[in-house]
């Protein structure tokens, strides 16, 4: 059931998700997904974050896009810049967090999500070198550091598996998310008012 | 001349070779108690390899390890079951070592950082925190690892990290001091240390190694590495399989050429 309050992620003037963004972040640096390109523009000399607007029209691109964006990227940027970090860390740590949201890593083929995870490790470390002793000691540091992680970890599961969230595998397959959800309801449904299912699957 | 051999010769002769043992076993259990490290200096002098001190930064309590290597010419040390990684000061820079009699050198590490230090090092970074400490006592609201940290922030990014520092020294007490203010006392900090030289004296290791002020461990550069290794196996693994396939499907295709051609001359036979 789709709730008509919610805004949604495909009108363009639908209320902006992050409306009620904590005090002195800036509404355009706090953009949800749908108003990102892919791959956001981020200028290595400052610290601001300028996400892209561009809009595509088709479903398919529009699923192209959601699939390989993340609606979380722009808040935690913004919580990098928030934090007590030292400028080299949270330079450091946004642009890793960009680099593994990028086309480049999340198109590269991945057939298992090893490959994406050695990235992130190594963008970890990458991090640890730009931070000094008082920014490892402060409470944000495993906080945000945990948070991109899992932000990893849910991209790469996107797109591995036959099963998964999404089907892309290769950029050769593309299913609807409508099908998907149909067949889950549809395995999901009990045959019989379940009473077959207590031979075939050992019982409930 | 005839020698007599009797019983108390005999008995003299087992007397003095069992305190020789003796003496032996003592001088012996003395070396392995109180010189653990013997065999490494004396290896370490022998075969002209650098001696690793290794010095826990919290304790102060320190190990030898010798300075081995896998392959010649590797940037670090062979130092398994000890801490991380340590690179070759030859590789890292200019680091002197501890020249002791008959070609001892003696490197000091930390257990957690992948590069050494000399005695010119310790001795500037106690230099440096004893001035400021004295000099500058308004900078006495920092603690040493923020005011390490802020002494080595480039002069750009200084501004914006004094306003952060503010913010967290007032966040849980109360602080008289505005970041620039706080900018100003630093850079007044780096220009008092270009001019101060470095005080001789006393040195500590484990003092020095505690106050550098990066956090990238010996343990984190291990892990850099590993890392790499792993996508490279992985790499490899990928490519043997990838072979394994394209030669099982080669094979399964020749199977069915041979078959074919028998069946055939059967069947026209």
């Amino acid at each position: 059931m789709t709730d008509s309050t919610a805004p949604d992620p495909y009108d363009p003037d639908s209320p902006d998700m992050y409306d009620d963004a904590p005090e002195g972040i800036d509404g355009d640096e706090y953009l949800p997904a749908q108003d990102m390109e892919i791959g956001p523009s981020y200028s290595a000399n400052s610290t601001s974050y300028t996400p892209g607007q561009q809009q595509y029209d088709g479903p398919h691109y529009q699923y192209l896009r959601d699939l390989y964006t993340s609606d979380f990227l722009g808040p935690v940027v913004a919580k990098i810049q928030m934090s007590h970090l030292s400028p080299r860390a949270k330079r450091q740590l946004i642009s890793s967090a960009l680099e593994i949201s990028s086309n480049s890593m999340l198109l590269s083929s991945q057939t298992k999500t090893d490959e994406s995870e050695t990235s992130f490790l190594i963008q970890l470390n990458l991090v640890e070198a730009s931070c000094n002793k008082v920014d490892v000691n402060l409470p944000e540091y495993p906080h945000l550091l945990e948070q991109l992680r899992e932000l990893t970890r849910l991209h790469a599961t996107r797109t591995v598996g036959k099963n998964r969230e999404r089907m892309q595998q290769n950029r050769q397959t593309i299913e609807n998310i409508q099908q998907m959800g149909e067949r889950d309801d549809e395995q999901n449904r009990k045959k019989g008012f379940g009473l077959f299912s207590v031979f075939g699957r050992g019982g409930d | 001349m005839a020698i007599v051999v009797d019983t108390y010769m005999i008995g003299a002769a087992v007397l003095i070779a069992a305190g020789g043992y003796a003496g032996l076993v003592i001088v012996w259990s003395d070396l392995r108690k109180w010189v653990p490290e013997w065999r490494l200096i004396a290896q370490s002098r022998k075969e002209n390899k650098p001696l690793i001190c290794l010095t826990s930064p919290g304790s102060g309590e320190s190990v030898f390890v010798l300075g081995n290597k896998d392959d010649k010419g590797d940037p670090t040390f062979d130092t398994k079951g000890q801490f991380g990684i340590q690179v070759d000061p030859q590789f890292s820079g200019e680091v002197i070592p501890e020249r002791h009699k008959n070609g001892l050198n003696i490197y000091h590490f930390a257990t957690t950082l992948p590069f050494a230090i000399d005695s010119r090092h310790a001795a500037a970074i106690q230099t440096s925190i004893s001035t400021i400490r004295r000099k500058i006592p308004a900078l006495s609201v920092l603690s040493d690892d923020q005011l390490g940290a802020l002494l080595t922030t480039d002069q750009d990014d200084l501004e914006e990290y004094c306003q952060t520092f503010v913010d967290i020294l007032s966040a849980d007490r109360d602080v008289d001091i505005d970041p620039r203010n706080l900018r100003g006392l630093i850079v007044q900090a780096l220009e008092l240390l270009s001019q101060t030289p470095i005080r001789g004296g006393w040195t500590s290791y484990a003092y020095a190694f505690r106050n550098i002020s990066t956090a990238y461990l010996s343990q984190t550069l291990q892990q850099y590495g590993m890392l790499i290794e792993r996508r490279a196996v992985k790499n490899a693994n990928d490519l043997q399989k990838t072979l394994l396939i394209y030669g099982a499907l080669g094979m399964a295709g020749l199977f069915v050429l041979v078959g074919g051609g028998i069946a055939y001359s059967m069947i026209a036979g």
